[in-house]
């Protein structure tokens, strides 16, 4: 590598370095210049000598002494490498321009520019700048939380946002708002826009375009300035929102305005006030406020105008105005001391009808009063209950039965009244029937004042305010005590009229069967037949006589039944024994393949399964056998008892269970009985959560079924 | 086959009557009485069979049949309860009677129950 010692010199170039022929010439380059040395320029001359290629260093800076002083120049070089005819490089030649004049004043743009972006993304409003076709070039932070978004610059046009619209609603052309008009004609319009982000969210605008002119005054670009005015608009269209309601409010109430002095002589009035104590404009300036006030209200309306003007206290009230006609005017009364420039005071009343209002109130206590007196009057206990279960009201009746005072009563000292055992239940009630809001029903006994107790029926409704919402439970209780008795009295009656019905049933039959074995004893076969068709009869009427008490029971829900643990084998065992022994015509057979014990009442499931068992033996004259089946299925214990009679009638077979129905045999050759036994049976295996039902075919026969769900405790 | 003395007891003289004559068309040996006044009268008559109606005017069958279970002298004579009451099973049970018959009843069970509390005696 050479020392790039200069060997020529021109006199542009030494006015470059400024130095002297004489400090240069024949010396290397990087010493007699030092300063210079490291800036990059030892690198450039090596390269173009060790290559031979030509290089064009369209810029560079070079600081230096120039003249003694040091200085920074910026110079464009062209380096070329200088060769020997043997075409070895002997050196370089190195062709300076100065530039830096041009450097510089690009120099300062560029850190104008530089500025001008900072400036412009450190001012908080949103701002953005279009170039002459109206690219956008620049943007601010301000601008992009404006438009919700990021344009992309040197391809978007006009505007950040997606969407403009005029303040009436209307979409704006992107290419035509505010932005574009100021590019487009050099006219800078500002009229109120909104735009809407990609969320759809929207802000109210104010733009202010600024068309950029160059010297030659073209337009080369513009500076928006966006001002976000959309608080400003919330509050003014809040405003005008408030101002219009309130104004509504005032018209649709029909605001009477007056002022008066402060005695109450009226000074000046509004058509609707006129309108509303019904006298002229004329008429009220020569009186005064208490000549149209009711006289029920005038001492108390005056007390007040008299503190107001005293204490500078303003005051509402609901008073009464009186009309020319007599007739009063319910309003509601706004007074307010205003103080004059010359200190002069006087009152302002706004007065707003509201006569329909009271006329409201009044049928409300009109109303409560009615339910009142109906709560009071009727002769049943009345009470309420809010969510929690504490009473908010009981009636009159309450107090006079109980002996307990409202005060003593509300909340839960009612409870003390209801007889001790039958508290849970009655609390019990009303807190299982509260979640769902359904109604309910129970008895419950009420001590009344002298220590007695009486059988009540206490029913509640859920209650609901006239917002629909649930509040609570309204409810009656009425006494029931008679009804108790009398119930209790059918009973004992019952009782006894089966008593009386079954002691001659029983003797006739016992004399009718004597009758017939003796007959059958001394031969007399004839008279021993009819004494058997007579004791059929009687069968039949005790039958009868037992379907009806049940069915009596059944309809009022009386039908008692155990639960007491039981053996079904033993019982199927039992009631086959004693039917086999009156049923000489036909066999009995049991299959029994399950044993186990049940729950239950035993003569009931008994009195079904004697039921089924009669019925096979009624309806299968033709047959002599029945068989009785026990099964095990699941957690039910099944018993099936199968006849090969007559059957039942497809057409027939739906309405088996129910009441009074019968299975008729050809030629109306009926059966007896009442057609009650497999409907009481239905429903005794019913009760004890059980499933009955059958299976049949005409002339081939039936089979009876019923289930019952088996103890299981009981048979582990 | 020495004879069978049966004790019946019930306030309806039909039915006693009706169950006295059935009784003794089959050679039982009857006692009847239509009331109680005291047990003597029935252990005087050591009868092999008890047959008490359970409702009598003036008289509760079970509350009878009771005091004779109760009665050293008396407790070892079978007692079937005779009632039209449904719940007969569960009473006569309550009263340690050996049996019962829901009334009305059957010749044939009349005689069957009779032959099974006589047939060991």
């Amino acid at each position: 590598m050479g020392h790039f010692i200069v060997e020529i010199i021109n006199e542009m170039a030494l006015r470059i370095v400024g130095r002297s022929k004489e400090q240069l010439m024949y010396k290397p380059v990087f010493e007699a210049m030092p300063e210079v040395r490291n800036q990059g320029f030892e690198v450039i001359f090596s390269s173009v000598f060790k290559s031979g290629r030509r290089m064009v260093i369209e810029e560079i800076e070079a600081r230096l002494l120039r003249n003694g002083k040091p200085d920074t120049i910026f110079v464009k070089l062209v380096i070329e490498a200088l060769r020997q005819e043997n075409g070895n490089i002997s050196g370089i030649m190195v062709a300076a321009y100065d530039i830096t004049e041009h450097v510089t004043a690009r120099k300062k743009i560029e850190a104008s520019e530089l500025r001008y972006r900072r400036l412009i993304q450190s001012i908080s409003v949103a701002l953005y700048t279009c170039d002459k076709e109206g690219r956008i070039v620049l943007y601010n932070q301000a601008a992009v939380e404006l438009w919700g978004r990021e344009p992309k610059v040197g391809t978007e046009l006009w505007c950040g946002s997606w969407k403009i619209f005029q303040t009436n609603g209307e979409l704006l052309p992107l290419d035509r708002c505010p932005m574009a008009t100021a590019l487009k004609y050099g006219r800078v319009e500002t009229f109120e826009i909104i735009i809407e982000r990609p969320d759809g969210s929207r802000r109210h605008v104010l733009p202010y375009p600024q068309p950029v002119l160059n010297d030659e005054g073209e337009i080369t670009g513009t500076i928006n300035l966006l001002l976000d005015i959309t608080e400003n608009t919330k509050i003014h269209e809040a405003l005008r929102l408030s101002e219009e309601r309130f104004g509504n409010i005032i018209n649709q109430l029909g605001a009477g305005i007056a002022q008066t002095d402060i005695t109450g002589k009226f000074i000046a009035v509004n058509d609707q006030f006129c309108h509303l104590v019904g006298r002229s404009e004329a008429s009220l300036l020569e009186i005064r406020i208490e000549d149209v006030t009711h006289p029920g209200d005038r001492q108390q309306n005056m007390l007040l105008l008299k503190r107001c003007v005293e204490e500078e206290k303003s005051f509402t009230m609901e008073k009464r105005y009186l009309k020319s006609d007599g007739s009063a005017v319910w309003v509601n009364n706004s007074v307010s001391l205003i103080k004059g420039a010359d200190n002069l005071k006087f009152l302002t009343a706004v007065s707003i009808d509201i006569t329909e209002a009271k006329k409201m109130e009044a049928r409300l206590i009109e109303s409560e009063n009615r339910f009142r007196n109906l709560s009071n009057t009727i002769p049943v206990i009345i009470w309420m209950a809010d969510n929690n279960g504490n009473c908010t009201y009981l009636n009159k009746q309450w107090c006079d039965y109980t002996g307990q005072t409202p005060e003593i009563a509300l909340g839960d000292g009612w409870l003390n009244a209801v007889y001790p055992a039958d508290r849970d239940l009655t609390t019990g009630a009303f807190f299982d029937a509260k979640p769902k809001k359904t109604p309910f029903v129970m008895e419950f006994r009420l001590k009344d004042k002298n220590g007695d107790y009486r059988w009540f029926l206490n029913s509640g409704l859920p209650k609901y305010n006239e917002g629909g919402s649930f509040e609570g439970y309204i409810g009656s209780c009425t006494d029931i005590t008679d009804n108790k008795k009398l119930s209790q009295q059918k009973d004992e009656f019952m009782s006894i009229v089966s008593h009386e019905l079954k002691t001659p049933v029983t003797s006739l039959k016992a004399f009718t069967q004597l009758l017939e074995m003796k007959f059958s004893t001394a031969g007399d076969e004839s008279s021993s037949a009819i004494m058997h068709r007579m004791d059929m009869q009687i069968s039949k009427l005790n039958t009868l006589i037992s379907d009806l008490l049940d069915i009596t029971r059944l309809d009022e829900g009386k039908l008692s039944f155990k639960k007491e643990i039981f053996s079904f084998t033993d019982l199927v065992n039992e009631t086959v024994e004693e039917l086999q022994r009156i049923s000489t015509g036909h066999t009995i057979v049991t299959e029994i393949f399950s044993n186990c014990l049940l729950t239950g009442d035993r003569e009931r499931t008994g009195q079904v399964l004697t039921n089924f068992i009669t019925n096979a033996i009624k309806y299968s004259p033709k047959s002599n056998k029945v068989i009785v089946k026990v099964t095990m299925q699941s957690d039910s214990i099944i018993c099936a008892v199968k006849d090969f009679g007559i059957g039942i009638d497809k057409s027939k077979q739906s309405r088996i269970f129910s009441r009074f129905y019968r299975v008729e045999g050809e030629k109306f050759d009926t059966f007896p009985g009442l057609g009650l036994g497999l409907y009481i049976s239905a429903e005794i295996i019913k009760k004890q959560s059980g499933k009955i039902w059958f299976e049949s075919e005409p002339t081939k026969g039936s089979t009876f079924y019923f289930s019952l769900p088996v103890n299981k405790d009981q048979n582990k | 086959m020495t004879e069978q003395k049966i004790f019946i007891l019930d306030d309806d003289r039909d039915i006693l009557d009706s169950m006295r004559m059935v009784l003794e068309f089959k050679g039982y040996t009857i006692y009847t009485s239509t009331n109680v006044e005291n047990l003597s009268s029935i252990s005087e008559k050591d009868p092999d069979l008890l047959l008490i109606d359970l409702w009598m005017s003036g008289a509760d069958g079970s509350d009878i049949c009771r005091q004779l279970k109760n009665n050293v002298q008396t407790k070892h004579i079978p007692v079937v309860i005779i009632s039209a009451n449904a719940n007969i099973r569960e009473l006569s049970q309550n009263c340690k009677a050996d049996g019962y018959l829901s009334k009305p009843f059957e010749i044939d069970e009349l005689l069957s129950t009779v032959k099974r509390f006589t047939s060991n005696a």
